[in-house]
């Protein structure tokens, strides 16, 4: 399994795209909404945790079709389907790969990038560890939408409205941690919360992904 | 029981069924449907500040019950497909599905049409509103699985798969969006183990129009159902056909 996932990692670093591109959109629109809205700081402030939030939502769903369908067409998922390693280990660690090339990054990223946007580097490193606590699930729900995305050319589409409404809860309870923290709220419920639809996605989504799969490689 | 019941996963019972059914369900479904509207539209009075507005509950309050069983009735199906592969009842999904989309339109242009003169605005961010407009975009991803992909054994896996996550997901959304604020939705009009909050006058006709929206349901999955069943039958017999011919 560790093999599998250094694998990916090491194609995700060798190609550069697999590494940058998600920094790179995450960048963009945190840059790009600020100068949209014009210099009013205290409207940054506010919006700040959904900026950050949308940024990580659209960076780990950026190439979602790029998951599964360089296995497909290579044949080495028909090559793992055949062998001893259950299908749902190989989905899980592909869950892990796109998670640390994206959300885990991002992670890193967030606080310092939370400055500029007017939010107070405790608010930003609560963001930080709330995208660290929920990015998982994301990660889940994009492997999801990448493997029914494998099915015809109009993959994209179906991967695009699969992982919309399902990303939607993670948002609010993302969101709700960071605002709760900075008016002075409860907060860890929140976060405890999101951290356990976390556990509970990268848990079960190998399941229901290897059976989307199966579905594919039947086909 | 049980054996009686699964008798209709056989195609050919459940056609004889659909087509022995459907006179009575058309009509009755009509019939109540009609009373129900004819009687709110024209014989309720108006309500001393909503004035006529108050009426549209005839038509809001059925359909968005039935967008909400409707789906439920979906998740029903395709966990019986997952588990017991029973073609009909994926079918019924797909049929059930265009008719929940539906419904669920239907409550939200419903509830945006009494807003604008009631709350002076179509749509607001709130829980009820917002977790209602989550369902659209629900039914919205499990019809365009069926539209998409080609393949009816694979499009009914991955239809049952995406029903079972969007259920989950959609009851964390509903949970999620109820943190929010209380909104400007009015609580439970109707409750099964509370006190209703409805006038004398306009409770009849409401439940007259929930039975025919319920009946009206039934009737167009059973009659969709038979639809795809049977266009599943010319698909394969063109199939065998085009075999046959090469």
């Amino acid at each position: 399994m560790l093999t599998l996932i250094a694998r990916d990692l090491r194609a995700n670093f060798r190609t550069g795209s697999g590494i940058w591109l998600p920094l790179t959109m995450f960048l963009t629109i945190v840059v790009l909404i600020p100068i949209g809205i014009g210099p009013d700081v205290d409207l940054h402030a506010t919006i700040a945790p959904a900026i950050l939030w949308i940024g990580v939502v659209f960076s780990v769903f950026l190439f979602l079709d790029r998951i599964f369908s360089p296995d497909l067409e290579d044949g080495f998922l028909d090559r793992i389907a055949a062998s001893d390693l259950p299908l749902e280990k190989y989905v899980w660690c592909k869950i892990i790969v796109l998670w640390i090339s994206s959300g885990l990054l991002l992670t890193i990223l967030t606080p310092f990038l939370g400055l500029f946007l007017n939010l107070p580097l405790p608010v930003g490193l609560m963001c930080s560890s709330s995208i660290l606590a929920g990015s998982p699930a994301l990660a889940a729900i994009g492997c999801l939408g990448g493997g029914i995305g494998t099915f015809n050319r109009h993959g994209n589409l179906l991967q695009t409205v699969i992982v919309l409404p399902l990303s939607i809860p993670i948002l609010i309870f993302g969101t709700k941690s960071v605002i709760a923290y900075s008016n002075g709220e409860p907060y860890l419920t929140w976060i405890l919360q999101l951290s356990g639809i976390s556990l509970a996605s990268i848990a079960i989504f190998p399941f229901l992904i290897s059976y989307a799969l199966k579905t594919v490689l039947e086909e | 029981m049980t054996t009686r019941f699964w008798k209709f996963a056989n195609p050919h019972h459940f056609g004889k069924l659909v087509v022995a059914s459907t006179p009575f369900l058309w009509s009755f479904s009509f019939l109540f449907v009609a009373t129900g509207l004819l009687w709110g539209f024209l014989f309720t009075p108006d309500d001393f500040r909503q004035g006529s507005t108050v009426k549209i509950i005839f038509v809001h309050v059925p359909s968005t019950l039935m967008a909400i069983n409707c789906w439920l009735m979906m998740l029903l199906s395709s966990i019986i497909w997952m588990v017991r592969r029973h073609r009909i009842s994926i079918l019924a999904a797909k049929a059930a599905a265009p008719v929940g989309l539906s419904f669920t339109l239907v409550a939200l242009i419903s509830g945006g049409l009494w807003g604008q003169p009631m709350w002076g605005t179509f749509w607001a961010w709130d829980p009820r509103l917002t977790s209602f407009l989550i369902l659209f975009l629900h039914y919205i991803t499990y019809q365009l699985i069926w539209i998409y992909i080609a393949d009816r054994e694979s499009a009914a896996n991955i239809s049952s798969l995406v029903c079972l996550v969007g259920s989950v997901f959609a009851l964390l959304s509903r949970y999620a969006v109820n943190l929010w604020s209380q909104g400007l939705h009015q609580g439970a009009t109707l409750s099964l183990d509370q006190e209703t909050n409805i006038h004398n006058a306009y409770y009849l006709p409401l439940v007259i129009c929930i039975v025919g929206f319920v009946l009206l349901f039934i009737t167009l999955v059973l009659v969709r159902t038979r639809t795809e069943i049977i266009r599943n039958q010319i698909e394969l017999m063109e199939k065998s056909r085009r075999k046959h011919n090469a």
